[in-house]
This record gives structure tokens, C-alpha cells and sequence, in this order.
């Protein structure tokens, strides 16, 4: 299995790596440190191409308590003004300013430094079990590929 | 019972908000989720983009290179004519519908073959029907003035060297100018755009664009401004200054006081998108598409009453 699935849309290539879990409808990616146990939140590559170039994010501050589903901030971008959900239960225990100040950041480093948030999780076990993991990655981005096509979201 | 079921669902114009009203219309279209404190209009699938001709254009302009077509429900993914999709949608509780596309070589989106379609989509569904016209050719305005459109949007530019360097278009300002006259002539609602600071983020031919539109009074018009998109020639171009959009904001409110004038859909987002609404709304614009967070409140307590439609500028329910 190859630790990267790689996809194009038009002629620019992405690429989801296969180290972390992912939502399976918000396109939130969760990576579990095993020193901390916390997990780092943020958006995958997929989901940022179907709404464009981002231009705002603001993000609640550490200490907030969040549920599955529930809004880390906010976001707008090419093609959407909305909430940011969590992937996971838990609370925030840092976020980072460096993307609310240059939300191109998401769209230029996805999985490295457009990190959003990291999150103390409540019940990670249950939760993660319920996201996309590596075996379930190459189909899933496929479905989600053509569901996207299929919107009008991607090319 | 198909007249009142047609009846019931047609848009009607009659709450249109008139100038110095005390009434603003905050419109989000359903092409983009939108979502803030103020307003959420549930993914709409009220309104929707089609583009028919999928992302292909003959001109990828300068400021768009089809991105603005990116988004869109291609109608060539749909195994049917434009009216099979509209029934489609309408049976999903779609209300109206911007049909789009990107342009031919004249500048022109094809629309002709798709005339019989858009006619039977407003008489046997009573969809609201709005068209992007792209620089028309009398033909086609013809064609329009028997489909009973809601409104066609087109943007007018007020100089030589934008049509030429920006859309890539071997025309003039008079052949915009044309397009306002026949779109007149046969009675085709217009809702003309200017589009500030197009000309690379320069103010050049906005103010002539607006004298074109004054001489042919349109239904609405809408303001919009340059929006830097990535992977486009104007990815990093600077919009007009905030003093320089409220200017033009003003000069038009004045020079169409009688007729409602919108803050469409494009725009520079994040900070500077607040600033520009809130000029909007000073300046007396009769209504915003996709409005920043906390415009709405800012509208009611400079005394206006807001309303909110899930549909492209202008077309009310």
C-alpha cells in the first residue's frame, strides 16, 4: 500500500496521505500523536479543491470543548461561507494563528503547516473507527471523486 | 391546477426593493454553502448554476480562466436537454435557474440551441429563469425576448483595452452598448454588471460603463469587484482601494436613483469583503449577494429591514 493516494483533477495532481484518519463527508483530517495523545486537526486536500482559494479562517481559541460535529471556527472560501466541523470530541488545546493569519496556508501546506487546531480527544477509540482509514483510503477517494464530479465541485 | 401549481411557484418582481426604501435583500445563490451567525441558506438547492457548456470557454479572460464556470452542473454530465435537467431539478425543489456557460470566440454563450428548452422550463415548470449572456449578437437577444427570462446578466465594459487585454475580445464598447440596445428593443430584463478595478485592479472604464447603463435603464444593476482567483493571470493583483469602490458606490447610486442597485456576488473576501459591504450599505445599495458576517445587523441598525433570498440579485419569490 503506498503511504500516499495521489489524484488528479483537470491537470493539477493532490495527493491524501495514508499516516491519519479522515472525515468522511467534512474532508477533516485527524493525525494521532502517540507521545501526547492529542490530535492534530485539519482539512484534506479533496475537500479544499472543491471550495477553492480560502480567504478567511477564524478558530476557537484552546479551552473550548467541541463535539463530533460541531464548529472549530470558520471558513470562507471561492465557493463557501460556513463552519469548520471536528472530525472528534474533545477540546482544543492549541490553534494555530499562523493559518487564521494566512489562510493560504491551508491550500499550500495541507498536512504539514495549515494545520487548524489540535485537539485533546474524549473518545478517540470509537470516533476514529468511524473515519476513513488507510485500508478504506483508495476507495473512498475514488467515491468521493466521482461524487464530487458529479456536483459540479471538481472537474 | 397546473396554472396554480405553475402560478404558485412563479417569482414574482413585486417586492423588488425600490430605491431609498427601507429595505435591504441579502441574496445567496445557491452555486456556493453559506453559512454564517446571520444567515443560512442550507446549501440551497432553491437556485442553481447550470453551465452549458460544462467549463469550456473560448475566451479563459484574464480574471476568471473558467473558474467561475468551475462549480457550475455541467449540463454536458447530464444525459438530457437543458428541460430534462430543470424537471430533474425541480422535482428536488429547485425554484430557479442562472443558466450559464462559458463564451465563443464573439464573446458570445450559447445559448440559441437551448431557446426552446428555456421557454418550456418557464411555461411548464414556471421556473425563474436568468441567463449569462456574455456579449449577445442581436439574434440571440430576439431569442431571449420570447423566453420571458427573469433577467440577463451581462457585463459591460467601459474600454477598449480591458475587452481586448482582459476578455481577449475583438470588440469595442459600442458593441456593449449594442447589446443594452437590443436587449431593449426586445424587451429582455437586463441586469448589466460592472465589474470595479477589472482592468488589472485599476479603475479605467467603469465610470463609461455606467453611462452606457444609464442610457438604457435596466431592471437592476449589479456592482461587483475584482476578486484575485489562484491560477489565474490576475491571481496577485491588487483590487481598487476601499475609497475608490465606496467613490464609484456612490457615483451610482446617484446616477440610477431610480433603480435598484445590488453588490453582486464577486469580491475580495476575508477583511476587506466587510469594508466593501459596509459601503455598500452606506452608500444605499438596495441589496448584497453572500454578505460578510455581521453586514445583516450593521443594515438594521442603519434603519433598514432585511430580507433574504436563496436566489440570484433581484429575483424574489
Amino acid at each position: 500500500m503506498s503511504n500516499t493516494q495521489e489524484f488528479k483533477i483537470g491537470t493539477d495532481l493532490y495527493s491524501i496521505p495514508a499516516d491519519r484518519f479522515y472525515g468522511r463527508e467534512n474532508h477533516m483530517w485527524a493525525s494521532f500523536d502517540h507521545v501526547t495523545g492529542n490530535v492534530t486537526i485539519g482539512m484534506d486536500a479533496l475537500g479544499l479543491a472543491a471550495l477553492g482559494d480560502l480567504a478567511y479562517v477564524s478558530l476557537q481559541p484552546a479551552g473550548t470543548k467541541v463535539e463530533r460535529g460541531e464548529s472549530l471556527g470558520t471558513l470562507e472560501a471561492a465557493k463557501m461561507t460556513g463552519d469548520l466541523t471536528s472530525p472528534i470530541s474533545g477540546e482544543i488545546v492549541e490553534r494555530n494563528d499562523l493559518t487564521v493569519r494566512n489562510p493560504a496556508l491551508v491550500n499550500q501546506e495541507t498536512y504539514t503547516n495549515g494545520w487548524l487546531v489540535v485537539i485533546k480527544p474524549s473518545n478517540w477509540e470509537n470516533e476514529s473507527a468511524q473515519m476513513v482509514n488507510v485500508d478504506e483510503l483508495p476507495a473512498w477517494v475514488d467515491s468521493e471523486l466521482k461524487r464530487y464530479r458529479q456536483q459540479g465541485w471538481i472537474d | 391546477m397546473l396554472f396554480w401549481w405553475v402560478l404558485s411557484r412563479t417569482p414574482t418582481l413585486m417586492t423588488l426593493p425600490l430605491p431609498n426604501s427601507n429595505e435591504i435583500i441579502f441574496h445567496t445563490p445557491g452555486f456556493r454553502g453559506y453559512k454564517t451567525d446571520e444567515h443560512d441558506n442550507q446549501g440551497a438547492e432553491e437556485f442553481v448554476s447550470i453551465s452549458i457548456t460544462g467549463t469550456a470557454c473560448a475566451l479563459s479572460c484574464e480574471h476568471c480562466n473558467t473558474k467561475v464556470l468551475r462549480g457550475m452542473t455541467d449540463l454536458r454530465r447530464f444525459d438530457g436537454s437543458l428541460y430534462d435537467l430543470c424537471e430533474s431539478l425541480a422535482g428536488q425543489g429547485t425554484r430557479g435557474v442562472l443558466i450559464s456557460g462559458g463564451s465563443d470566440p464573439q464573446g458570445r454563450v450559447p445559448l440559441l440551441p437551448h431557446i426552446d428548452d428555456m421557454k418550456r422550463v418557464r411555461t411548464e415548470l414556471g421556473m425563474a429563469v436568468r441567463v449569462h449572456v456574455g456579449l449577445p449578437d442581436e439574434e440571440t437577444c430576439a431569442a431571449l425576448g420570447e423566453v420571458d427570462v427573469d433577467g440577463a446578466m451581462i457585463d459591460i465594459i467601459g474600454h477598449r483595452d480591458t475587452i481586448h487585454e482582459v476578455y481577449h475580445l475583438d470588440a469595442d464598447p459600442e458593441d456593449y452598448e449594442d447589446a443594452l440596445s437590443w436587449m431593449e428593443k426586445y424587451k429582455v430584463p437586463m441586469v448589466p454588471h460592472i465589474v470595479i478595478g477589472l482592468h488589472y485592479g485599476k479603475m479605467l472604464g467603469e465610470d463609461r460603463a455606467l453611462e452606457m447603463i444609464v442610457r438604457h435603464p435596466p431592471k437592476l444593476l449589479a456592482l461587483v469587484v475584482l476578486m484575485s482567483m489562484s491560477k489565474t493571470a490576475m491571481a496577485n493583483v491588487t483590487p481598487p482601494s476601499l475609497s475608490e469602490i465606496g467613490a464609484f458606490f456612490q457615483k451610482t447610486r446617484k446616477a440610477l436613483p431610480s433603480t435598484p442597485v445590488m453588490l453582486g456576488c464577486a469580491r475580495p473576501m476575508g477583511d476587506m469583503k466587510v469594508e466593501i459591504d459596509r459601503l455598500a450599505v452606506d452608500a444605499g445599495l438596495n441589496g448584497i449577494a453572500f454578505p460578510a458576517n455581521d453586514i445583516v445587523e450593521y443594515a438594521r441598525q442603519a434603519g433598514l429591514r432585511p430580507q433574504f433570498v436563496n436566489a440570484c440579485c433581484g429575483v424574489t419569490w
